[in-house]
């Protein structure tokens, strides 16, 4: 297993007043939260809204600080100030809605803005946006104005003006949330590819339980605190905790726990419908 | 879909020699070139002005017509300072029409203050149709960076423009899908008096600033997990540097000032 | 009240570079009371399509019906035709405007020039329909959650007290609870009386509610048929790059392994059924407890 490259350690966090004298109680968004990203591996965050996963997400790259609790990026404190910039050279983020990431009138501009924040010499910032906009394919359209692009398309542009900063590890605050479905696949399609080809960590939040399905490794989030942790067998495997945390269960799985209430001797580790195909047809042949 | 038409701004692309020259260089020229035209007394300093204004649109390569149509703005401001000048310029009567005299110093001064207006329209449009308004932005940027120790925000001003530039079709767009919506429960906006329709915007304008708000605060945010510390120490993709043609067109506007001013001074223009 | 279409075509921006055919010869009969579902890929004209119903856009040829008036006609009061017909479109909380959630509910029923009382109760009715609580009338509607923002907006246009409601993707960016807390709302409005479009790009949100579904593609009329003819058309439906809900492609898996289950499987429970009963007859499986 591969070295932690991130550490959350016991963070809490809660946003609003924080002695909550304004009369409100201080809810906490995030409840004591202990996870790791390890080194060039695809980790999914999944949960509802409210959960605190993009509460989590913000804090990979101090753009939030935990009110108690730390996290650590490569070893770096994110709460020490001089530390900032270095963590988000190593954490590059995306959000979700494409439009209001890109801040210049031409796509190569914007994919320019990080280098150009960091003061690299300009033929540097030339060879590292032309870089970044290869590996998402958008080099094709690097003279364009974005309000001509589909919201794919920009978070693509989105996701090369993170890489365009080289960092080892990219968070996506539920990139394909304002996205049609071919969006949705074209968008985790580049980065799966940017996750195997570059050996880059992906914090890959979401709600959608199939994205998760793909990843490495799924944290399940809700109510501030990490409710279920490992591979995404062993996680949607367990039907009724997923209800319990009112989550999608994949189809497959509802199917076999349905079968098997019913006394159908089907296997527990069922995940996909061709594996619950198999094994139905596997029973009906014996004997 | 309707906008994917908008062009931004006036610009026209192309190759030319003058779509070529620094931003900088152009800018100072449309300055200096409006110090220029207000010279001349004499013919021989508005003849040349005129022919300098035209050798610059031949080397644009602007179709005539764009060049044109950035004069319609002003046709009315136009003919309303011509008949004023027409009229009520004290001197050798020319006509009458009912009350009022033309004179033949009036005819002159029609001339004139014409030929100076439409010079320096044209002059200005000359810079926004060579001008990316991206390239124009850095232009301006770079021209008031040394304004800066004296607080002048140049990198701010100019990351605000360039942002308002990015979003302006957007927002359109947007603008465009609520009023839509708002159709879709009723509202009309081409209807009523003038109260009416102003108010009609409301449930447009309303929802309009609320996102464009939502969109700074989040925009913000982006660009400060890209490592945004505001202008200090920011290096750019396409800096610009001066190269020999700019010095030369630099040298020939500034040698066309000198002309009209000698021109002027001797008495000969 | 049906909505008809004739050799419907529409043309944005004709003459110039940027022409763009977003329908082409639509002809189609949406007869009152059924439920809808208009599915098709990004750029196949849906959003087009639902505009055309209320006159937010003229046909370029071809004429649209409405309750038997032709929508393209000087005298067709447009205002009516957008009272019978509803539309929500995409993001509907995008539009909110009002000081309180009473306003904006409001300025509907005010556009149709209803006097004070009426304006209330449909305002009152409305947030009720859509299964907000009634104090939320005084909040100001940019204080809501993403949800019940949503709701106010599908409010607003309910007080109208439409005919026909059509709906632009309204799961558009929630989680699965918020999907299935939206489609379940407009799973009741049917019973409400009314006619109800509801336009997706997901064929799972479609296939247990509607009657018919229309699918388009690149400005045409693809297909139309019930949930269950469609999917027995699945080939042509995955080379236009739409989806079969689960339950169909599990029963497609199976059958193609030799498993003799009915034709009507569209549901999770429907498979569950046939399995159990396939198991059955095989022999095989179910032990009864």
């Amino acid at each position: 297993m591969a070295d932690p490259y991130i550490v959350v350690e016991q963070v809490t966090y809660a946003y609003g007043r924080e002695d909550g004298t304004d009369g409100a109680p201080v809810t906490l968004a995030l409840d004591g939260v202990d996870a790791v990203v390890r080194r060039g591996e695809f980790l999914a965050v999944l949960g509802m809204n409210g959960s605190g996963k993009s509460t989590l997400a913000r804090h990979l790259n101090a753009l939030l600080l935990p009110r108690t609790g730390r996290v650590l990026v490569d070893g770096l404190d994110t709460r020490e100030e001089h530390n900032l910039w270095p963590v988000r050279d190593r954490v590059g983020m995306v959000f979700q809605n494409p439009d209001n990431q890109i801040v210049a009138a031409v796509v190569e501009e914007d994919v320019a803005f990080g280098p150009e924040n960091q003061g690299l010499p300009p033929e540097e910032i030339r060879v590292r946006v032309a870089e970044a906009l290869a590996a998402v394919g958008m080099t094709a359209h690097r003279l364009r104005p974005p309000h001509l692009l589909s919201g794919g398309q920009k978070q693509r542009v989105a996701i090369a003006g993170a890489l365009a900063l080289r960092p080892a590890c990219l968070v996506l605050d539920e990139p394909t949330a304002m996205l049609d479905p071919s969006g949705r696949t074209e968008v985790l399609e580049v980065v799966r590819r940017l996750n195997r080809e570059l050996g880059m960590a992906v914090v890959w939040i979401t709600h959608f339980m199939e994205e998760a399905a793909v990843a490495d490794r799924v944290i399940v989030m809700a109510r501030g605190k990490v409710q279920m942790v490992g591979t995404p067998r062993e996680v949607f495997s367990q039907a009724e905790r997923l209800r319990e945390l009112r989550l999608d269960v994949p189809p497959a799985v509802q199917v076999a726990e349905r079968l098997r209430a019913d006394g159908v001797p089907l296997p527990r580790t069922i995940l996909t419908l061709d594996e619950l195909v198999e094994a139905l047809c596997q029973l009906s042949s014996k004997g | 879909m309707t906008f994917q038409g908008v062009t931004i701004g006036q610009y026209f692309p192309g190759n030319s020699l003058l779509h070529r020259i620094d931003p900088r260089v152009k800018i100072t020229g449309v300055l200096l070139l409006s110090v220029a035209i207000f010279l001349p007394r004499a013919w021989p300093g508005y003849l040349a002005s005129i022919l300098f204004t035209l050798i610059l649109v031949a080397l644009s390569r602007v179709p005539l017509r764009l060049i044109l149509r950035g004069l319609r703005p002003i046709l009315i401001f136009l003919v309303i300072t011509a008949a004023f000048n027409l009229f009520l310029t004290p001197g050798e009567p020319l006509f009458r029409l009912g009350p009022l005299t033309a004179t033949r110093d009036g005819l002159v001064m029609v001339g004139v203050t014409t030929t100076r207006l439409l010079l320096l329209v044209i002059i200005a449009s000359l810079l926004t149709l060579t001008t990316s308004p991206i390239r124009l932005t850095d232009g301006l940027e770079r021209m008031l960076r040394p304004l800066r120790p004296i607080g002048v925000p140049a990198h701010e001003l100019a990351l605000m423009m360039t942002i308002a530039l990015r979003f302006i079709p957007t927002l359109a767009e947007e603008a465009d899908r609520i009023m839509r919506a708002q159709q879709a429960r009723g509202a009309s906006f081409s209807s009523g008096s003038l109260m009416a329709r102003v108010r009609s915007l409301v449930p447009v304008l309303v929802p309009l600033f609320v996102a464009a708000f939502r969109r700074a605060d989040e925009l913000a945010t982006a660009m400060e997990a890209r490592g945004y510390r505001g202008g200090d120490g920011r290096t750019r993709m396409y800096e610009l540097v001066f190269a020999p043609r700019d010095g030369v067109a630099l040298a020939v506007l500034v040698g066309f000032v000198v002309l009209v001013a000698v021109l002027r001074l001797t008495g000969l223009g | 009240m049906p909505i008809v279409f004739e050799g419907v075509s529409h043309i944005y921006q004709p003459g110039t570079p940027f022409e763009w055919k977003a329908l082409e010869d639509v002809t189609l009969t949406i007869p009152d009371g059924e439920f809808w579902g208009l599915i098709g890929p990004t750029g196949s004209g849906k959003s087009t399509l639902i505009q055309h119903m209320n006159g937010l856009l003229r046909p370029t040829s071809g004429r649209v019906l409405v309750d038997g008036m032709d929508l393209a006609d000087r005298s067709t009061d447009l205002r009516k035709v957008r009272q019978r017909v509803g539309l929500v479109f995409q993001y509907p909380e995008h539009q909110l405007f009002g000081e309180t959630v009473f306003e904006d509910v409001a300025f509907g029923p005010r556009n149709m020039r209803l006097d004070a009382a009426e304006v209330e109760r449909r305002v009152l009715s409305a947030l009720e329909r859509v299964g907000l609580p009634a104090d939320i009338k005084d909040r100001s509607p940019f204080g809501l959650s993403g949800g019940q923002a949503r709701r106010v907006a599908l409010a607003g246009v309910l007080a109208m007290e439409p005919r026909v409601l059509i709906l632009d993707e309204p799961t558009a960016g929630l989680d699965p609870q918020g999907r299935a807390e939206i489609l379940d709302l407009v799973g009741t409005f049917p019973a409400l009386g009314m006619t109800v479009i509801l336009v997706s790009h997901s064929m799972d949100d479609v296939a247990e509610r509607a009657d018919r579904v229309l699918v388009m593609h690149r400005g045409r009329v693809h297909m139309v048929g019930t949930p269950r003819e469609l999917f027995a058309r699945r080939a042509e439906l995955e080379a236009i790059g739409l989806g079969v809900p689960a339950a169909v492609d599990l029963a497609d898996k199976l059958r193609a392994r030799g498993w003799d289950l009915p034709p009507d499987i569209v549901t999770l429970d429907q498979a569950v059924e046939a399995i159990k009963a396939a198991l059955q007859a095989r022999g095989k499986g179910a032990d009864r407890r």
